[in-house]
């Protein structure tokens, strides 16, 4: 059984952009090693979210995690919108000791 | 010729005391405008005024991403991330030489990269003048002969 990591803010950058705001989200660990992201955008950027590279954030109460994103598909139509993403292997952790 | 899109690419200036900050190495022009209309306050006659003490403010908070600098416990004091509203609350603590310090960096920054572009500009402006040269008259077969 995949384990799931489940949050509620979390963000994808295009380098130090802001691209989208996710409010919910659950990242999966599928069978294959692959990473899955589904979620809810609440606001993004039209023209920084078609760029590459993107990186998804979930911070943590010491820092983030963080996974480069592979391809994202967003759902259609006005307001919060439904994310679909594949995530590469996690990146090192940026700790913050935000206290 | 590249993209006329402003990339996220950062620059890392030094400061003194082994200090650095982190900047963007180019405003998008969202970004510009921003910055120009955090500078603006509205008078009493309703007029949109440049205000002298944001000018350096707002274009310093538009291109900080990060820095080294620490408070008085010798903690990091943490801008990464934070809104520009924050950024400049933390600019806003710093004594006025420390300001003035990374507010000429930043300039000095901004003019190197106002002189690259012009220089880019200059080299692309060339390359077209160039190929605009019209063909001799003698290769104007027919017209001549009218």
């Amino acid at each position: 059984m995949a384990r799931a990591i489940r949050g509620v803010v979390g963000r994808i950058e295009w380098g130090y952009f802001a691209a989208a705001a996710i409010n919910g989200y659950t990242v999966q660990r599928q069978e294959d090693g692959a990473w899955s992201l589904t979620g809810t955008v609440v606001t993004f950027d039209a023209f920084k979210i078609r760029q590459r590279p993107l990186i998804f954030v979930a911070p943590h109460q010491d820092g983030e995690w963080r996974w480069p994103i592979r391809t994202v598909e967003l759902g259609d139509g006005h307001g919060p919108r439904a994310l679909s993403a594949t995530l590469g292997p996690h990146l090192p952790e940026l700790i913050t000791f935000r206290r | 010729m590249g993209s006329r899109f402003v990339r996220p690419e950062t620059v890392k200036l030094d400061l003194s005391n082994g200090d650095w900050i982190l900047i963007k190495k180019r405003l998008s022009s969202g970004e510009q405008r921003d910055a120009f209309s955090r500078a603006y306050v509205q008078g009493e006659d309703g007029k949109f005024v440049v205000h002298p003490g944001r000018i350096g403010l707002s274009m310093v908070s538009a291109y900080l991403i990060d820095w080294s600098l620490t408070d008085t416990s010798g903690e990091q004091v943490v801008i990464r991330g934070e809104s520009t509203a924050i950024v400049e609350q933390m600019l806003n603590g710093l004594g006025t030489e420390d300001f003035d310090e990374i507010r000429i960096a930043i300039d000095a920054h901004e003019q190197r990269m106002v002189a690259e572009r012009e220089a880019q500009k200059k080299t692309r402006s060339g390359v077209t003048a160039s190929s605009a040269i019209s063909a001799l008259p003698s290769d104007a077969a027919g017209v001549l002969t009218t």
